[in-house]
């Protein structure tokens, strides 16, 4: 039973869970996990876009200096820019909208993602906007 | 270092998206489709940089700024980096006087030291792995029972039809 405890403990899904833990908060407390630990886990938070909630761990902590935890760094900084530039690009839908007298609700992606301590933490592929028929 | 009171470089503005951090500016190229990474000297000498101030006049300010004495060379150094990344208007066809082009980073960190070196300009390009971003609906290449084609219908793995 302690062994598969400590299996468990170990599993990249546990890692990830202690990694994410908290990160989307306003403040969130510093990842104590291993070096080897955080790159085993950071191709799997880069793949799922949480790379940016990654960084926001790893930053406050003693790994913030390593090569895994620059790699996080690195996709924190794109979806930063990437959450910019949606920005850019939903101003100019809804201006264009309104133009013709259309008035759109925007939804999904965007409007969860607001809800997190920072834009561009929760990425998003595309602008889901909804208009009266 | 000679003075460089001809050159008064001008920021780029247009094409570019930005995003200030507590700590550093971040810039999206959308005509390169690059983004890079500005620190503090790096991004405080580009925001000076309003094609009229001298290297001069951008030395002055950097030193209120900062609150600490700037050497030229180190406005030279940032100069050097914004015109390589494209981030200065005309960069292409800008000029830099040889002075600017012989100041190297690793020359300024052995005067200055590794502790001062901080204060250097520093921009880096940024890049990542592809991530997997959320979508309701894909373009291009699709997969059967995956997400459902932005326009038109999933055939053979492929988007296709209105």
């Amino acid at each position: 039973m302690r062994a598969a405890k400590a299996s468990l403990s170990k599993s990249n899904g546990m890692l990830i869970a202690t990694a994410l833990g908290s990160s989307w908060r306003e403040s969130s407390a510093p990842l104590s996990i291993s070096e080897e630990d955080l790159s085993r886990i950071v191709p799997l938070l880069l793949g799922s876009g949480a790379g940016a909630l990654g960084w926001r761990r790893v930053r406050c902590s003693d790994l913030k200096d390593t090569e895994a935890a620059r790699e996080l760094q690195q996709a924190y900084r794109l979806l930063m820019l990437q959450a910019e530039v949606h920005r850019l690009e939903i101003k100019r839908a809804f201006a264009l909208l309104r133009a013709t007298g259309i008035e759109p609700v925007l939804i999904k992606g965007w409007s969860v993602a607001r809800l997190y301590a920072e834009r561009g933490l929760r990425p998003y592929g595309d602008i889901d906007l909804i208009i009266r028929p | 270092m000679k003075r460089q009171d001809h050159l008064t470089p001008k920021a780029r503005k247009d094409e570019l998206v930005i995003r200030e951090l507590s700590d550093e500016l971040l810039v999206y190229d959308l005509k390169l489709h690059q983004a890079h990474c500005l620190n503090q000297t790096a991004a405080a000498v580009w925001k000076l940089c309003d094609g009229k101030a001298t290297v001069r006049d951008i030395t002055n300010a950097l030193t209120n700024e900062l609150q600490m004495p700037v050497d030229e060379r180190i406005v030279a150094l940032a100069l050097k980096q914004l015109a390589k990344f494209h981030l200065l208007d005309g960069a292409d066809k800008l000029q830099l006087p040889p002075e600017i082009l012989r100041v190297s980073r690793r020359e300024m960190m052995r005067r200055m030291g590794v502790a001062a070196a901080v204060a250097l300009p520093l921009i880096i390009s940024i890049s990542a792995p592809t991530t997997v971003q959320a979508a309701s609906c894909v373009t291009g290449s699709c997969t059967a029972g995956g997400l459902p084609c932005c326009v038109g219908t999933c055939q053979s793995g492929i988007c296709v039809g209105n």
